[in-house]
């Protein structure tokens, strides 16, 4: 149930750090537009992931 | 004069100083120091000798019964010198921020403000043997949010560099192997009229020490325990009338919370140290304290090997990605891979990762009234009771770390030059810190905030000029005093805060 519980509030703690960090990069020149994410303790640009998982 | 109560046990002293010192760590030297170059006569005690003995040590002797935090006779020294005996000599002064007061720091604002101690920066440069610190800097990339910082290091060990003058000086009588035993107040003025020190000889006569101004500097775990047990005449000790003394121990935790990864050809992190700590507008905007978060280098055999697992951990995060990422939308139960394996190779090959280190954060900590210093029952060599410290943590550390994490991760990733990984206690909301058996390096060993600095009696110990609020010749110094703490080395500030001091008893 603790296990259940942890992992609930991990995924929702996740969810809620994606929509946060999940700002427009702006518009330097040569970059697109990409969103910073956080998957799995990563923090990483949507892009860094296979097209069908962003 | 240099006086050692072993040789010498009942020494001529003055009928009356200007002022008494008791503790000739940094502050009390450098308080003894600029005095006595005015012209004025001080006597300076230091319980300890020239060197660490276990005798003197064993009186520093205490319980830890809060959060985990190091032996209390191990993580201070009671000798000539103090703490500077076995410091880093890290210096940087606080932040202009670290002065002022925010709505989501209760018990944040000094009494005083940057420009009163900035005043002091270049004597305190000159006494630490330092350059003066560099100004931050914009980390270009991170859209303001980061500023990296700088550091000096100083080699002075003042038992070294000031010894010599102390012994020299006709203005200053140091007593070695003199332990504060009492505090005994005036009954009609209520000001100090003596303190009490007493060498190590179980029939050594107890000394009676007389000045027109008395100041404790004997650290940030025994100014509040020397006022503590001075209770003959004050039931809860010296200055103790609204119970704050003791209370609001702060320190700068220490914790690894991640790795970085970074593109050797676009930066040169991870082949140099850098410290980086977020700006003004983004520490008020987030909500959190002061942190500096250092991306540490690390040996060629440790990248290596923190390149393999990030690698087989981002192979990790992509599998993971196609339920995580997409929570935004819906959650997805199960977490097998669901990408398909040469979409993983390809994107952890994407990144042109070959470069790593390690992410450390030590930061402020926020005051909070029940991380304290208490007196415990037992009692030491001269009958005074020892210390039990409970140090306290509160949600806000924690959140200060996660955030300053996540905006350097953030700041990698938007400069596309590198990427980080966090632990998962820094993102679980639920996790505790990690603990010295986790290997970590927990805190900086600055004492702070136990007698705190304020405008009123009812939220501090002492005011602005860091005298006891109520006791008109008692006056603290070191980092007991410090309102907040910051996130930099103490020892900078002490220092400054020691000249602002002798100034003030030099004019009064």
């Amino acid at each position: 149930m603790r296990m259940l519980t942890r992992r609930v509030f991990l995924r929702f703690w996740t969810a809620l750090a994606v929509v946060a960090l999940g700002l427009p990069q702006g518009s330097r020149a040569g970059a697109r537009r990409d969103e910073i994410i956080l998957v799995d303790g990563w923090i990483l640009r949507a892009s860094d992931l296979p097209k069908d998982a962003r | 004069m240099i006086i050692d109560l072993d040789e010498v046990r009942t020494p001529t002293l003055a009928p009356q100083y200007d002022v008494c010192i008791a503790g000739a760590g940094v502050a009390g030297i450098v308080i003894a120091k600029t005095l006595a170059e005015r012209g004025r006569r001080v006597l300076l005690l230091e319980a300890g000798g020239e060197y660490f003995s276990e005798r003197s040590q064993d009186v520093y002797r205490g319980a830890v019964v809060g959060h985990e935090y190091f032996d209390l006779d191990v993580t201070r020294l009671r000798f000539l010198g103090g703490s500077s005996n076995h410091w880093g000599g890290w210096s940087r002064p606080l932040d202009a921020h670290d002065f002022g007061k925010h709505a989501h720091i209760d018990g944040s604002g000094w009494p005083i403000g940057f420009d009163d101690v900035n005043a002091y920066s270049e004597a305190t440069a000159e006494i630490l043997g330092i350059e003066p610190v560099p100004r931050d800097k914009p980390v270009a990339g991170s859209a303001g949010d980061l500023n990296e910082i700088f550091f000096r290091r100083s080699q002075v060990w003042f038992k070294d560099k000031y010894g010599p003058l102390l012994a020299s000086s006709e203005n200053i009588d140091l007593l070695l192997r003199a332990n504060l035993l009492d505090i005994s107040l005036d009954p009609t003025t209520g000001r100090v009229a003596t303190f009490q020190i007493r060498g190590y000889g179980p029939d050594d006569p107890m000394l009676e020490a007389r000045a027109e101004s008395f100041v404790l500097s004997l650290g940030g775990l025994e100014n509040p325990r020397a006022l503590l047990n001075a209770n003959k005449q004050r039931a809860n000790g010296v200055g103790n009338e609204n119970d704050l003394v003791g209370r609001y121990f702060m320190e700068h935790p220490h914790f690894d919370i991640g790795h970085y990864f970074v593109d050797q050809k676009r930066t040169d992190l991870g082949r140099e140290r850098r410290i980086m700590a977020p700006s003004r507008q983004f520490l008020t905007e987030a909500g959190i304290a002061n942190c500096g978060i250092r991306l540490e280098v690390v040996d060629p055999v440790t990248r290596v090997s923190l390149l393999t697992k990030g690698r087989a951990q981002l192979s990790g995060a992509v599998c993971k990605s196609n339920n995580l990422v997409g929570l935004v939308k819906k959650v997805r139960p199960g977490f097998r891979c669901r990408q398909p394996f040469e979409d993983v190779l390809k994107a952890v090959k994407k990144l042109p990762l070959d470069g790593a280190g390690l992410l450390r954060t030590a930061s402020e900590q926020v005051p909070l009234s029940s991380s304290r210093v208490l007196l415990a029952d037992e009692t030491d060599q001269f009958g005074r009771r020892r210390l039990a410290l409970n140090w306290q943590l509160s949600p806000l550390d924690k959140e200060t770390i996660r955030i300053c994490g996540l905006a350097v991760g953030r700041y990698l990733a938007e400069a596309n030059i590198g990427r980080a990984r966090l632990f998962d206690w820094v993102l679980d909301p639920e996790a505790g810190f990690p603990g010295l058996d986790d290997g970590e390096e927990l805190a900086g060993n600055h004492h702070m905030g136990t007698t705190r600095m304020g405008l009123s009696a009812t939220d501090s110990v002492v005011n602005a000029n860091c005298q006891v609020h109520g006791v008109g010749n008692l006056y603290m110094a070191g980092s007991s005093v410090f309102r907040t703490g910051g996130h930099a080395n103490p020892t900078f500030t002490i220092v400054q805060l020691a000249l602002r001091l002798a100034d003030h008893l030099a004019a009064s």
